[in-house]
């Protein structure tokens, strides 16, 4: 073999090496999911660790407000690229993932960085697909190659708006109709299920966002509500969550402390958030001393009524929980209350609802 | 000549939309305002002396109470609707009774803070 041969030789098998290296390294990233842009902007400047489970038990609620807290610092106040590892993420309730749904879409509408949030998909394939489903991974713009389609994945879908408009909810409700009182549901009928849901969306654009949320940053300017729905098994569930201002905050305004204290007895708990929500429930109070005002609130109690047997209305708004339970028509339902150990800077109103 | 009056002077949601919720304009294009100022307030305008307007609250996916609270308690503030002239001059159509009474309830209600105000 002459020289000029030899070097040829040496030359290809370093090319092959470095090819091979390098079809590694494609394989490995498309196997985890991750497909980096290599551009300046684009490379993450911090990592957030997100919890293991997303849930708003009280146990669980101190570590999600954290990590949604320090989220909000460093993409809005300090300004940084933010990778999300949810690769330790293994248990995910939906109250807790409409809230990090909510907080994200907001941070990513008023954020000022170009790519504030990258997400670390999770290991664990089952959260991967919710993840996907729900169009967590569409709002970061990350594009991991998962399919949703384990049975209880599949039926969740979100939702968002900025306005009152019920087409954002209509074919939902529509479907949901039509399973509950057969294929052609009757005007009262389609009410009893839409009432609910516009009148609490209603709420939330026309009071939860006239001031501000109390985190030092601005509203969103592109949704103000977001909803996830799920109709399985015979099981309805909506949530409802708006990063406003919270039920206490906005009765502040309109109640006097001489009504409060003469409806103390009928009302559980001293946390000032679960006063709000029954007060709220209760006598529908509104802020705009107007008539039919007033009754959102009230509205969303009143699916129980038409659904008894197992029916739950959870309200969730800052540090106050309280939880409703139908279990008879006609019976007031059983009323339940808990604090948590941290605000969550908004509310969520949660229906399960069976439809046999 | 009399019919074909009466099923000209019909305004109905369902030609407004569907989908129909929420209170003011600015919050959405399904609101009870723009309903009312667009719909039955220029239809009100058109229609001669005592002419009845027949709203038609029927074929929509829902009707919600800021909606309708919006649409005839605003046509009381506005005076469209008075205490001489309720139940003649709008004439509320819906298959279902217990929406009838909800939007007798707001009128009535709207009627009696007016009162109030004098």
């Amino acid at each position: 073999m002459d020289k000029n041969c030899f070097l040829k030789r040496v030359r290809e098998i370093r090319l092959t090496k470095k090819r091979t290296k390098k079809r590694i390294k494609r394989k490995y990233a498309k196997f985890n999911g991750i497909r980096r842009q290599v551009s300046q902007h684009y490379l993450p400047t911090d990592w957030i660790r997100a919890p293991e489970v997303f849930s708003l038990a009280k146990e669980f609620a101190p570590t999600v407000v954290k990590f949604l807290t320090a989220l909000r610092k460093k993409c809005l106040e300090q300004k940084l690229s933010i990778n999300i590892d949810f690769r330790a993420t293994n248990k995910l309730f939906p109250e807790a993932t409409l809230l990090l749904y909510a907080e994200i879409d907001r941070i990513l509408s008023i954020a000022q960085t170009i790519k504030p949030i990258t997400c670390v998909p999770p290991q664990n394939h089952k959260i991967k697909q919710v993840f996907k489903q729900i169009g967590l991974f569409d709002l970061t713009s990350d594009q991991i190659d998962v399919l949703p389609v384990d049975n209880d994945v599949i039926y969740w879908q979100s939702h968002k708006g900025l306005t009152q408009s019920g087409d954002h909810i209509a074919p939902f409700i529509t479907k949901v109709a039509k399973s509950v009182f057969g294929e052609s549901p009757t005007a009262e009928d389609m009410d009893v299920l839409w009432r609910p849901f516009t009148e609490v969306i209603n709420n939330t654009t026309d009071h939860a966002y006239e001031a501000d949320r109390g985190d030092g940053f601005e509203h969103s300017n592109t949704a103000r509500w977001w909803m996830f729905t799920h109709l399985r098994n015979k099981l309805l569930t909506v949530g409802v969550c708006d990063l406003g201002m919270g039920y206490w905050r906005t009765h502040r305004k309109y109640i006097g402390e001489e009504f409060i204290s003469s409806i103390s007895s009928s009302i559980l708990g001293r946390n000032r958030d679960c006063k709000a929500i029954q007060i709220a429930m209760q006598y529908g109070v509104s802020g705009t001393d107007q008539g039919g005002r007033g009754k959102g609130s009230r509205c969303a109690l009143s699916l129980l009524d038409s659904r008894p047997n197992g029916s739950i209305l959870t309200i969730v708004s800052n540090t106050g929980l309280v939880r409703y339970k139908q279990t008879n028509q006609g019976n007031a339902p059983k009323i339940e209350h808990s604090v948590l150990d941290a605000d969550i800077l908004g509310t969520i109103v949660y229906w399960n609802i069976p439809v046999s | 000549m009399n019919n074909q009056s009466v099923i000209e002077n019909v305004v109905r949601v369902i030609d407004f939309t569907q989908y129909p919720s929420g209170r003011h304009k600015a919050k959405g294009n399904t609101s009870g305002e723009e309903f009312r100022d667009e719909f039955i307030i220029k239809k009100l305008v058109q229609l001669k002396g005592d002419e009845p307007l027949v709203v038609d609250l029927d074929g929509t996916i829902g009707r919600n109470s800021s909606f309708l609270d919006e649409v005839f308690a605003g046509l009381v503030t506005k005076r469209f609707i008075t205490r001489e002239n309720f139940g003649k001059k709008i004439i509320v159509r819906t298959t279902s009774p217990s929406i009838s009474q909800e939007v007798n309830e707001y009128i009535e209600d709207a009627l009696n803070r007016l009162d109030g105000k004098k």
